[in-house]
């Protein structure tokens, strides 16, 4: 997969920033915005893994973000006092687990569906899901969801909490970003890519497309259920708000604004969603400012349909 | 060398950064003066009336201290939630973090609260004070040590209304249809608390999702033998709810928690309206109410907000009563907000006041003991509609006058607790 030319000139400088943000910029900004960024990057990157490898969208990502997220919080000391405690590492890889077993089912369960049906497919699942752990108190105490999630040891002091989080999630998505540019070069990614440009010919080939397909639905549940436990640790509470339809559209917008054709739009996508998210209510109207959202996604979309990184790769060819 | 243009030339640009540097410092400096509140409501989702009069209650809180305290003034700074408790604690974050405000108030949401009350826990230097979210566990349970709630949980909110129901109405035999989250389940653990005893039976309980819609599969399962329907549903779903009963052709009289049939949902305009009369409710808010502070709230509601919803709603009233109680106590320790703001939560505690909404004071788990009203929808000669009083319950405490250990010993309010079929 070839890198725009920005990229290739820019990378080292901007992660070696980027791992010192948190001396130079003041903590709200490494805090609440760069390592919100990240974190939904992470979930946004496996939108667009699928987007870019495998040519299928699937609305359903923070869903089974939210399947990791869920299995963390019951995996862990939290105020709801449900769920069974066991120590970080069991209850992080539970959580990835959980995740890509999800993923798993959904490419199962999707794989003769393709475009709009797909869309609709995974809305569905997404749906379900929702309210599903909306209504069910016993487990997954209901719309007050699980809050209260008591941190691993090495992230629960509060004076050090901020800069570890901020590294725990930017060191996550730089390895999650360089595996997934990686697997753009090995066979299975290759494979990926041909079966999003013709699967008939892949299946002529003799390989089976329904197996590739749920392959590249599990690696998006892996990446997904990482951006998951993520989230749950930096909210330190999850709810059916973080899983309902606005927060996968949201997902959605993010890899669009962002740039659907690159894994680095993923987070490009994610940083200027988080933006808006924060700054519009201030900047445009208190009570307006989903507006501001909207509209700015119709104008990226309207002039330039590859996204930010559609806007980098014009203005680094001129 | 070519002249650079003037504005890059080295002596604009020093005059510049000194201009710069000379308004920064003296910003910061007269910030540093400043007394900074966030305050967070639900401005967007299904709540955003209720959000939009909160606001106006803060604002009329503010006004009276005339946004000052002592020498410093008070600056606030507006968010906005959605009901739902991540949003809520991502807007909290904000208002703390970057804006860095002295205090919270708010949230408005029960659901909410709940999870704020977990991210005050782990910001222990500044200080939260509740807005309306009335969920019980915010302070019943391993309540937060700066977080302060001054006006009543759901279920004190609807102390005298089982009473009500029972003894005056004779209602005997009720189904509940209500909003699926911490609030509600409060709300009924208080009018349960009083109505089971008594003999009257919750024959069935149908909970739809915070933000429904459609209301009709669940008024088509509405059984034949029941004496009135307990309604607990807020802002747009009652609106919702009451609309698509009438026209269902439901005749049944209704029992109203404290959001269904509060001032937001009468100042709609619909055919609904009708169907309300009658309808028995109890709140913080009585509009009836002859006490000379809650009648001239409202005179100084109507003459600030023209366009608001005509009388405060119960919204307006917990922020107003937050406010005021939070700035009370500020103007006690002259704006001293030192040392983890020690002196500042001490007189906190200490708040004992008449508000519009009765007597208020704090018990040990900064909860308020407030007075409830139990009102009756009933109309006035103009045509419009409003709460007329017709009971009072002085010096409501969160244990609804059970011991504590009785009380708590019933377990968290939730779907199925309590339960009296």
């Amino acid at each position: 997969m070839r890198l725009p030319s920005l990229t290739k000139h820019a990378a080292v400088p901007i992660c070696l920033l980027l791992a010192l943000a948190p001396w130079i910029l003041p903590e709200f900004w490494t805090l609440n915005i760069l390592a919100r960024a990240f974190a939904l990057g992470i979930v946004a990157l496996s939108l667009t893994f699928l987007v870019s490898f495998c040519g299928m969208v699937s609305l359903c990502q923070m869903t089974i973000a939210g399947a990791a997220g869920y299995t963390l919080a019951l995996f862990s000391l939290n105020a709801a006092g449900l769920g069974v405690a066991l120590t970080w590492p069991v209850a992080a890889t539970c959580a990835l687990i959980a995740s890509t077993a999800f993923g798993a089912a959904v490419g199962w369960v999707s794989y003769r569906s393709s475009e709009v049906y797909l869309l609709m497919l995974t809305l569905a699942i997404a749906v379900c899901a929702l309210f599903f752990v909306q209504q069910n108190m016993e487990i997954f105490n209901g719309f007050d969801g699980i809050s209260g999630v008591v941190l691993p040891g090495f992230l629960s002091d509060p004076s050090t909490r901020p800069h570890r989080i901020y590294w725990l999630i930017y060191g996550s998505s730089a390895a999650v970003f360089a595996a997934v540019i990686y697997l753009g070069y090995t066979p299975l990614g290759m494979t990926l890519k041909a079966m999003r440009d013709n699967p008939r010919r892949l299946y002529a080939l003799g390989y089976n497309v329904r197996t590739y397909r749920i392959i590249a639905f599990t690696i998006a549940g892996a990446i997904a259920g990482l951006g998951g436990i993520l989230t749950t640790w930096y909210n330190a509470q999850i709810s059916p708000g973080t899983i309902d339809v606005s927060a996968n559209v949201a997902i959605l917008v993010m890899c669009v604004l962002g740039g659907q054709k690159q894994p680095l739009g993923a987070f490009l996508g994610a940083l200027l969603y988080i933006l808006l998210d924060v700054f519009s209510p201030e900047l445009f109207s208190r009570e307006r400012f989903n507006l501001l959202l909207g509209t700015s996604f119709l104008l990226v979309l309207y002039f330039s349909p590859n996204g930010l990184m559609g806007f980098c790769s014009r203005w680094t060819r001129r | 060398m070519k002249k650079l243009p003037k504005i890059l030339r080295i002596k604009t640009v020093g005059k510049q950064l000194l201009t710069c540097a000379a308004a920064l410092l003296f910003a910061t400096a007269s910030q540093a003066q400043n007394i900074k509140i966030g305050v967070l409501a639900t401005l967007d989702g299904p709540l955003a009336l209720l959000g939009q009069d909160a606001m106006r209650g803060t604002e009329l809180a503010l006004e009276e201290f005339k946004y000052q305290i002592g020498s410093r003034k008070i600056e606030i700074i507006k968010e906005s939630s959605n009901g739902k408790p991540d949003v809520a604690v991502a807007k909290a974050k904000k208002l703390i973090e970057q804006d860095r405000v002295d205090f919270l108030i708010g949230p408005l949401s029960g659901s909410e609260g709940l999870a704020i009350k977990e991210y005050a826990k782990s910001v222990p230097t500044k200080t939260f004070i509740n807005g309306t979210s009335a969920a019980q566990e915010l302070t019943l349970r391993d309540p937060a040590p700066n977080m302060y709630r001054f006006t009543g949980d759901g279920a004190q909110w609807q102390a005298g209304l089982g009473a009500y129901a029972y003894d005056v109405k004779k209602y005997k035999r009720v189904v509940l249809i209500s909003e699926d989250y911490s609030f509600p389940y409060s709300q009924v653990a208080g009018f349960a608390a009083e109505f089971c005893p008594r003999g009257g039976k919750i024959v069935e309980k149908f909970w739809v999702p915070l933000g429904t819609k459609d209301f009709s599969s669940v008024i088509a399962k509405i059984p034949s033998n029941i004496d009135a329907i307990y309604i607990i549903v807020s802002g747009a779903d009652a609106v919702n709810f009451l609309t698509q009963y009438q026209q269902s052709g439901g005749k049944l009289p209704m029992i109203g928690g404290t959001p269904s049939v509060d001032r937001n949902v009468l100042s709609v305009k619909g055919a609904f309206r009708k169907s309300t009369l009658g309808v028995i409710t109890a709140g913080p808010i009585s509009e009836s109410n002859e006490d000379p502070l809650w009648q001239n709230l409202v005179k100084a509601y109507q003459k600030k907000f023209p366009d608001g919803l005509g009388s405060p709603s119960f919204a307006a009233l917990t922020y107003y009563v937050s406010t005021k109680a939070a700035l009370t106590a500020l103007a006690k320790v002259d704006g001293d907000l030192s040392a983890d703001h020690k002196q500042f939560r001490a007189a906190l505690q200490n708040i004992r006041m008449d508000t519009p909404m009765g007597f208020v004071s704090l018990d040990a788990n900064r909860q308020g003991i407030v007075d409830n009203f139990v009102s009756e929808v009933a109309e006035r000669p103009d045509g419009s509609l409003y709460l007329k009083l017709v009971g009072r319950a002085k010096g409501v405490n969160q244990t609804l006058g059970v011991a504590p250990e009785t009380f708590t010993a019933r377990g968290p309010a939730s779907r199925d607790n309590p339960s009296c079929p």
